[in-house]
């Protein structure tokens, strides 16, 4: 099967190139017969790359340690789910799996739009060739999952798969992420069709909506998911730590934010070509320069994977990625350049423009952190740390900027805002800001960002809620439906305004979420059996010790009762596991969640003949709101993501 | 407007229980024991601060006692940060300290920002005059001051109008 794996990608590799120059071909001498055989092309790399991904699974399943892959990231012992997730766990079998998804989606472009768009798909069909291709280079010549032992080797087992990947949560969390980053792969391409057949209309904007927010979900919704995961598995506390792969996730989804909020401009006003280009180029090399930043080592992070040599090769094409789309910008500038109009500096327009910025600063920022160990290193010749306390101190500030114009933005009028609209919208979530202000306060909120946070959390929720409120009660007396119906006839009318209203919700859940961060309590004790510690209002009693071997791990567990202000409130049972393979240590967190705050326990460890336990406690309050933020989020997504029955000409002209 | 003591009751209840858990927010002990701990980072890999690191084996464990140890000396905040940059170098600092090059880490991303505004604001300001007030189909009954004694049914008519119109 392997052998069959390694044939399917060198195949795929030749078909790529071969395709790549049919598709420029059929669009230079617009043959349509040449066309479909690109289109045949494409789909016959999506069967190979399958092919090839189905011969992997099946020696991870199999457990064939004769290849190397499969013996670094499984072991017999390894459980059969995560045998599956171990195709994404190393470095070449994620290649893989990368080019696979990006084959599928090149698929489903095809298919999509193989009829109606006739003008744009062969150069996208060619871009996206000269993406899959780079990436069928490096897994047929640099990181070949099917690579064999050396010779004369007998591997009787393999290492196993890291035990932090044993997680439930990774075998969503990284497939979600690079659905999101390679879906920007196809407005990207579609984009760069655009400016090579001067269709510079908002055909390809149009084209790719729905992949952009589709690409865009699920990039915020694997960075919450990782999010997730470092919370439950890694045992500190947290959900964020502004490593640099997470920024690296996070880049490209600020870019693509500002992006689905500029095309709006575009599609509305035929404002802003030259800047939506800018953004969907941004967007694509931040995607890729993420992938290069996790594989190349040259910075350090707890999620990279093992260095290896295919760094020059990713900064090789990020280079010729960056060169061709800016010579190709530069090239239709003019053609892009159109007359931008505006009414008025307060309109729903430039609350647009002005988030943009916002995003592109905050973009900007994360970078310029992540990258700013190399550049101090360069300058200076000193290694210095950029990490979280930079990170928040730079970004929460411009993060509350951007949180307040979520709230202000959607209560501005296309066009101008007057003072009596102004009025009108404003009034009441200022009111409720300003009658909330005094009670934060009193209540202990006393630090600058979180009181602010607080306050404009009560600003944007009640805008957002006034907005729907506000259409739903119009429905409601001019067809005479009840008030859930109206409320729901009123989003699946306008699903794009609606669904983003309600990702704006989620903003506003997340950011419930950071701001209760600001009063984590944490304390750390070693305790004696019978002995207790106290966190916040609760009191944590040590009252049990055990040791269980299970088939892959022995496990050190104690267990904890919660008390309330003395009250029985509930157990938790850390545990201390090793895990025989690897012999590495690993903490299981165990956490009782509500939604006011989380009890999050973990074990240090158990010593002694009298079982003293160091144990740690956090109470993190609100971390609940940020998980249910990210369902918010896909909710929203997926509304604004449901097709728009065309409205008739006699509608329109109602 | 009767709906609007009820959002006012909505929030200002959902204002003073997100104040609720702040109650008990000021737990520990040694403040400044976490303080520091939270400004140095963890030199295994992990990427973490010292103060929330849970490496088995790791060096933070080492720091986190060195840091104490100083306190019980009596030395101050600064003399201990400046203790562990002799020990460990400056990388052991979580965020580089605010002068020299450094300065330019926090400094550069304001100063994008401040600029950026700069640019958007002068690049807006041309493109308003541009056109007159008569706008293109598609324009939100907003933009025209209401009549005075009409504004609900203005109200209205606004709303859907944006329902009808704003759907892309």
């Amino acid at each position: 099967m392997a052998t069959l794996g390694n044939i399917s990608l060198q195949v795929a590799f030749f078909l790529a190139i071969a395709g790549f120059f049919v598709a420029i071909y059929a669009r230079k001498q617009s043959r349509e017969d040449l066309m479909e055989a690109a289109n045949r092309i494409v789909i016959g790399i999506g069967i190979l790359i399958t092919v090839g991904v189905i011969a992997l699974l099946r020696e991870l399943m199999i457990s064939n340690f004769q290849i190397e892959y499969v013996a670094q990231y499984t072991s017999r012992n390894t459980p059969w789910n995560y045998k599956i997730t171990a195709l994404w766990a190393g470095q070449d079998g994620s290649l893989l799996f990368w080019n696979w998804i990006l084959s599928i989606y090149a698929v489903v472009a095809v298919v999509q739009n193989r009829k109606r768009n006739l003008n744009l798909l062969p150069y996208a069909i060619a871009t996206i060739l000269v993406v899959q291709l780079f990436f069928l280079i490096l897994n047929n010549f640099i990181a070949n999952p099917f690579q064999p032992v050396p010779p004369g080797f007998t591997i009787p087992d393999g290492q196993g798969l890291n035990p932090q990947l044993q997680n439930p949560g990774m075998m969503i969390h990284p497939p979600m992420l690079y659905l999101g980053y390679i879906g920007f792969t196809i407005p990207f391409a579609f984009a760069m069709s655009a400016m090579l057949t001067g269709k510079l209309d908002n055909l390809w904007i149009t084209s790719t909506r729905r992949w952009t927010l589709f690409a865009w979900l699920c990039l915020g919704i694997g960075i919450t998911l990782g999010g997730k995961w470092a919370y439950v598995e890694l045992g500190w506390g947290g959900y964020w730590a502004w490593d640099p792969v997470e920024n690296a996730s996070f880049m490209p989804w600020l870019t693509g934010t500002a992006f689905l909020h500029s095309v709006i401009i575009q599609e509305k006003k035929n404002m802003l070509r030259v800047w939506n280009m800018v953004l969907i180029m941004l967007t694509f090399f931040l995607s890729i320069f993420g992938t290069f930043l996790t594989r190349s080592g040259v910075i350090s992070s707890v999620h990279s994977f093992t260095a290896s040599a295919i760094g020059p090769f990713f900064s090789g094409f990020l280079v010729i990625i960056i060169l061709a789309s800016v010579t190709l910008l530069i090239w239709r500038m003019d053609v892009l350049k159109t007359r931008n109009q505006l009414e008025s500096l307060t309109s729903r327009e430039s609350s647009f423009l002005l988030n943009n910025l916002i995003f592109i600063a905050i973009c900007f920022s994360v970078l310029w952190g992540t990258m700013f160990p190399l550049v101090s290193e360069a300058v200076r010749g000193a290694k210095i740390t950029v990490g979280p306390p930079f990170f928040n101190q730079v970004n929460v500030p411009i993060g509350l900027l951007l949180l307040l114009l979520t709230g202000v933005g959607p209560l501005l009028a296309w066009r101008r805002t007057s003072f009596e609209s102004f009025k009108r919208n404003f009034m009441i979530p200022i009111v409720l800001a300003l009658i909330a202000a005094p009670v934060f306060w009193f209540a202990g909120v006393q630090s600058l960002y979180p009181f602010v946070s607080a306050v404009l959390i009560v600003f944007v929720g009640s805008s957002i809620i006034q907005e729907f409120w506000k259409g739903m009660t119009a429905r409601h007396r001019m067809t005479g439906e009840n008030h859930f119906r109206a409320l729901v006839n009123m989003t699946l009318k306008n699903k794009s305004r609606f669904g983003g209203y309600i990702v704006h919700l989620a903003i506003v859940f997340y950011f419930i979420g950071f701001t209760g961060s600001a009063f984590n309590v944490e304390v750390e004790k070693t305790l004696q059996p019978g002995e207790e510690m106290q966190a916040g209002m609760f009191s944590f009693v040590y009252s049990n010790h055990q040791q269980l071997n299970r088939p892959n791990h022995v496990a050190q567990i104690v267990e904890l009762e919660v008390l309330k202000e003395g009250k029985p409130y509930g157990k938790l049972y850390p545990e201390k596991r090793m895990y025989f393979r690897s012999n590495q240590p690993n903490t299981e967190v165990d956490i009782i969640q509500t939604w006011r705050e989380d009890l999050y326990a973990t074990l240090a460890g158990v010593s002694g003949d009298n079982n003293a336990a160091t144990i740690r406690i956090f109470v993190n309050p609100l971390v609940q709101w940020i998980w249910i933020g990210g369902a918010i989020l896909a909710f929203g997504t997926i509304i604004a993501m449901l097709p728009t029955k065309p409205r008739t000409i006699a509608e329109k002209s109602k | 407007m009767k709906i609007q003591p009820i959002i006012a009751l909505l929030f200002f209840g959902t204002a003073f229980w997100i104040g609720i858990p702040v109650q008990h927010a000021h737990a520990y002990d040694t403040q400044k024991y976490e303080k520091i701990n939270s400004s140095l980072s963890c030199q295994c890999g992990c990427g973490l601060l010292v103060s929330v690191c849970t490496m088995d084996g790791c060096m933070c464990e080492g720091v986190r006692k060195q840091v104490g140890q100083m306190l019980d000396q009596g030395k101050s905040e600064k003399e201990i940060t400046q203790a562990m940059i002799s020990i460990y170098g400056e990388q052991i600092l979580a965020a580089p300290p605010k002068s020299g090059f450094n300065l330019s880490a926090y400094v550069l991303p304001f100063f994008f920002l401040i600029v950026g505004g700069v640019v958007l604001y002068s690049v807006v300001k041309r493109w308003v005059p541009a056109i007159g007030p008569s706008g293109e189909s598609g324009a939100d009954e907003r933009s025209s001051e209401p009549r005075k004694g009409d504004s609900e049914l203005k109200h209205r008519d606004q709303i859907e109008d944006e329902l009808k119109n704003l759907d892309f």
